[in-house]
């Protein structure tokens, strides 16, 4: 499963053609970049007084107080942190284009 | 390669080494030779650092492998010319082994191969020419030179330099052997020394027939001199071919790292007996490891890059008079060469990629310096994340989507950052082993079809139901895949089929919100997940049940019960008096004593002697660990400290309760107050303390009353899952008491005539309800306010009562479509939306 995963994620990510080691390195590194910058989308939309709540809640490691968080600061984060990720698809597909 | 430097200690797979010599393997994806010898030294120094006490041999592969080879060339040089060969042919010479020694240090096979036969041609040609030639006039004491080659090694930017006079070396008779002012008319051997070293051994028989024709060469030496050369080339030939092969063979060294310890072993022998063989002059020898290297590359790499010559170019006497060598060495340089290349254009490709993410990622790190409050968080998230492994941060990339990039920002934040950056990895490592376990289940197969069909995006919404199970326990992340796998689909730019549960017909409700699907996991999975371990193949899966509302101890120990008869585990492999070997004895008619004599085990602390009981938090589950013993959420004792339950009720359905039993809400949805576990929540649907006749006045919840099979009909709900899961019983609709038969006022001050079906507005002035009456009450005013408004929908409430159902006109025919669900959080939390209330109706419509 987990390379048949592997390979579908690398098909879409138009790397499927490079050595497995490297697809899961590309992936791997994919995939900090879109949880930072979908999580930087949203806390950019936060008052700066309640970063520090949403670091602290983040830290707690519970996904339910963060959304509920979310739900209250950040009203359309939904949104937000889609097109945070939308974007660095985006960007990666622009980036292979020769 | 170089064959001394390049040996496989003997515990290579042991892990900093092998990592070590893996990503310096990686390196040599660059594929050319130059570069090998870069990545030689990486090996070198990875195995120095990597293995601390290992020793890496300092020796220089040319002093130690042809010392005494160098020695005897250079006697045998020298006899051809008694102890005086000429300066000119003096420099080729010491310019070859000045080449080969070069070869051997860049650990070159092929390039050293092919010096080797020039050498050999090279002396050959020498060995004629001194049975023609006279001695020279000009002698050079050149036995009696310094052939420490390191002394010739050219400092930076500048070229060796021999101390010797080769001023004459132009003026040198290839033909006499004598130096001359002019050079002689040209001769077959004239051109010796120049092309290719197969050009030269062709001008050499070419020149050996003049001679023999001329009578200068005695027919004694005819046949010796070809055989030799037979013997040569086929030891070259071998020698060429494996040294391909070698190169070949160690690119496959990364992989080995994940084969199995006897492969990993094999390979080590093989490589050994490899180098062994190629220093050895027995071609026969070379030809078997040839053969085995070959057979356990097909065997265990078939698809590892092939760069071995074409057999079929072996030399003349070998496979017949097709190709010589020159051909099949000119074929090799050009498969080869074409495989440098595409490997390099990949490899930068690959390069810079990893380099656009590098610079990406810290992009995003100023971002946050910028933004301020979360360089932290920032910092700690990305330094736990690389210290996942891949499995886990296959995990995260799945719960992110990945490949569409975020499949919405449910994982993309509130899952994965809340797990990584708190620290729950074992969390994540069960969301992916749950994610490979399900994949092997038959219920996934038509994802697993979709997956071949190369249409992942069903198995990312999966992926990411499993993330939110993981991070909210509840199963109502199905919605949030559906959702997520429509935007990839978009995102990706193919259309995902809907997952196995959300059937598409019209008539067909999405998946009962009321039925949680059982949820088995492999309590061992678990456990060795969050242990950080792999499970074993051996390790027997257990049953493990998720809570449920409405459902106690006993319901869930009697379902891993049903799901150990599965199993056919032998009661006697477990402890006497374990649960598991309790409920492995137990059969159908004992079954209900042995799970309450469990669950009242003062050992497990569920059931308190007071008659209160544990509370089960709807997102616990019960499972089976590796002592066979039964535990909630991995802990086989309650806490002294957790909350309980007024009383203890066995699973047995009180007399109260009707036939029907009313199936729970999904796990994550508040409970309906049946569950003597779960302590009855506010609910909307809950009798209205604010009317004004309360005793009077509380109507029945509308679901009590759509139990009936001709409301059924009506309304074409005969696939709803509450009906259809659960046990019908033709209830005829209560009758309300004509006590209850009232009008009841609501929140608004609306009057709500309850006894009488009737359609009102919605508090968002948009949607419409039907409440009171009886079921066919309400199926006959919605038929008729539907046929007369197709495009409207009707909400009523689920049989239970729990639920909102959407009801639209399909063929002219009222038809439940789906449930009501409420927006969510990108696909987080997504719920159902509850039955409509008395006191959600703000407008009378009919």
């Amino acid at each position: 499963m987990q390379d048949e995963l592997t390979a579908l994620i690398a098909a879409d990510l138009g790397i499927k053609d490079l050595p497995l080691e490297q697809q899961q390195a590309l992936i791997a590194q994919f995939g900090e970049v879109a949880l930072k910058a979908a999580t930087l989308s949203v806390v950019g939309k936060l008052a700066e007084d309640k970063r520090d709540e949403f670091a602290k809640l983040a830290e707690a490691g519970d996904p339910s107080a963060l959304k509920t968080f979310l739900d209250r600061e950040v009203p359309g984060h939904e949104d937000i942190a889609k097109a945070a990720v939308a974007e660095e698809v985006k960007r990666f597909k622009d980036f292979q284009k020769p | 390669m170089s064959e001394q430097g390049n040996d496989f200690p003997p515990d290579f797979k042991k892990k900093p080494i092998a990592d070590a010599v893996s990503a310096a393997y990686a390196e040599a994806l660059k594929g050319e030779a130059e570069e090998q010898r870069e990545i030689d030294k990486n090996i070198k120094v990875a195995r120095a650092a990597a293995g601390g006490a290992e020793t890496v041999p300092e020796t220089n592969p040319w002093d130690a492998l042809s010392g005494s080879e160098r020695k005897d060339m250079t006697a045998q040089f020298h006899s051809y010319f008694d102890g005086d060969p000429p300066p000119g042919e003096w420099k080729k010479f010491v310019d070859l082994m000045q080449k080969q020694k070069a070869n051997f240090e860049s650990g070159d096979a092929v390039a050293q191969s092919a010096t080797r036969e020039e050498i050999e041609i090279f002396m050959a040609g020498q060995r004629e020419k001194a049975q023609v030639a006279e001695p020279v006039a000009e002698t050079i004491d050149t036995q009696n030179l310094d052939l420490d080659f390191s002394k010739l090694e050219p400092e930076a930017g500048t070229p060796p330099v021999l101390d010797i006079d080769l001023s004459s070396e132009s003026k040198m008779s290839t033909v006499t052997g004598k130096f001359e002012d002019t050079p002689p008319p040209a001769t077959p051997g004239e051109a010796l020394g120049a092309g290719s070293p197969e050009q030269q051994m062709e001008q050499l028989r070419e020149m050996r027939r003049v001679l023999e024709g001329e009578g200068l060469l005695p027919k004694t030496e005819e046949s010796s001199v070809p055989m030799q050369e037979k013997k040569e080339d086929t030891l070259n030939f071998h020698r060429k071919q494996l040294g391909i092969l070698q190169q070949e063979f160690r690119r496959t060294y990364p992989k080995i790292l994940d084969a199995p310890e006897d492969v990993a072993n094999t390979y080590s022998t093989l490589d050994e007996r490899m180098r062994q063989a190629l220093k050895s002059e027995d071609a026969t020898g070379l030809a078997e490891i040839e053969t085995e290297i070959t057979a356990f590359r097909n065997q265990y790499f078939p698809d590892a890059l092939k760069m071995a010559a074409n057999p079929e170019d072996a030399p003349e006497h070998i496979k017949g008079a097709e190709g010589t060598p020159k051909e099949w060495r000119e074929k090799l340089r050009e498969a080869v060469g074409k495989v440098v290349e595409v490997t390099k254009e990949k490899f930068e490709w690959w390069k810079s990629s990893d380099e656009h993410f590098i610079r990406r990622n810290k992009e995003l790190d100023a971002q946050a310096e910028k933004i301020g409050g979360v360089e932290s968080l920032f910092r700690t998230m990305g330094e736990k994340y690389n210290k996942l492994g891949w499995k886990t941060k296959l995990a995260v990339g799945a719960g992110l989507g990945l490949g569409a990039a975020l499949t919405a920002g449910t994982g993309a934040i509130a899952i994965p950052l809340a797990l990584i950056a708190g620290q729950r990895i074992a969390g994540l490592s069960t969301m992916y082993l749950k994610f490979e376990k399900n994949s092997h289940q038959e219920k996934w197969g038509k994802e697993k079809a979709m997956l071949k069909a190369g249409i992942y995006t069903v198995l990312m919404g999966v992926a990411i139901k499993e993330a939110i199970e993981i991070a909210s326990g509840t199963e109502l992340a199905h919605a949030a895949q559906a959702k997520v796998e429509g935007w990839l689909g978009s995102m990706m730019g193919h259309t995902a089929a809907p997952p196995a549960e959300l059937p598409k017909e019209v008539n067909m409700p999405q998946r009962a919100p009321d039925i949680p699907p059982a949820s088995v996991e492999s309590g061992a999975a678990t456990v060795a997940a969050n242990e950080g371990i792999s499970v074993a193949a051996s390790v027997p899966e257990m049953p493990s049940v998720e809570a449920s509302a409405g459902h106690g101890y006993e319901w869930m120990m009697k379902r891993v019960w049903e799901q150990l008869q599965d199993k056919h585990l032998d009661p006697n492999n477990y402890a006497e008096g374990s649960d598991i070997r309790q409920l492995l004895e137990a059969d159908p008619q004992s079954i209900d004593k042995i799970v309450h004599q469990i669950a009242s085990n003062p050992d497990h602390n569920f059931f308190k002697p007071d008659g209160t009981s544990v509370r089960i938090d709807i997102s616990s589950h019960l499972s089976i660990n590796a002592e066979g013993q039964l535990e909630i959420n991995g802990a086989t004792t309650a806490p002294a400290e957790a909350p309980v339950t007024p009383a203890y009720h066995p699973e047995t359905p009180s007399p109260a309760v009707s036939t029907e039993t009313p199936p729970g809400p999904p796990v994550g949805i508040a409970g309906t107050g049946d569950n003597p576990f779960e302590p009855p929540k506010p609910s909307v649907e809950s009798p209205v303390p604010e009317t004004s006749k309360p005793s009077a006045e509380v109507p029945n919840p509308p679901a009590q009353e759509i139990t009936s099979q001709s409301s059924v009909e009506k309304v074409d709900v005969t696939n709803n899952p509450e009906l259809v899961s659960q046990p019908h019983t033709e209830t005829v609709p209560v009758p309300v008491p004509a006590e209850q038969a009232a009008v009841l006022i609501n929140e608004s001050g609306l009057k709500i005539p309850t006894a009488e079906p009737h359609l009102y507005e919605g508090p968002d002035g948009k949607s419409i309800f039907a409440f009171g009456g009886t079921s066919d009450g309400r199926a006959d005013v919605i038929k008729e306010y539907l046929l007369k408004n197709p495009k409207e929908v009707v909400f009523i409430p689920s049989d239970q009562g729990n639920f909102r159902l959407k009801v639209e006109l399909v063929e002219d025919k009222p038809t439940v479509t789906d449930y009501v669900k409420t927006p969510g959080f990108l696909g987080f939390g997504i719920d159902f939306e509850k039955a409509p209330s008395p006191n959600d109706l703000t407008k009378l419509i009919k």
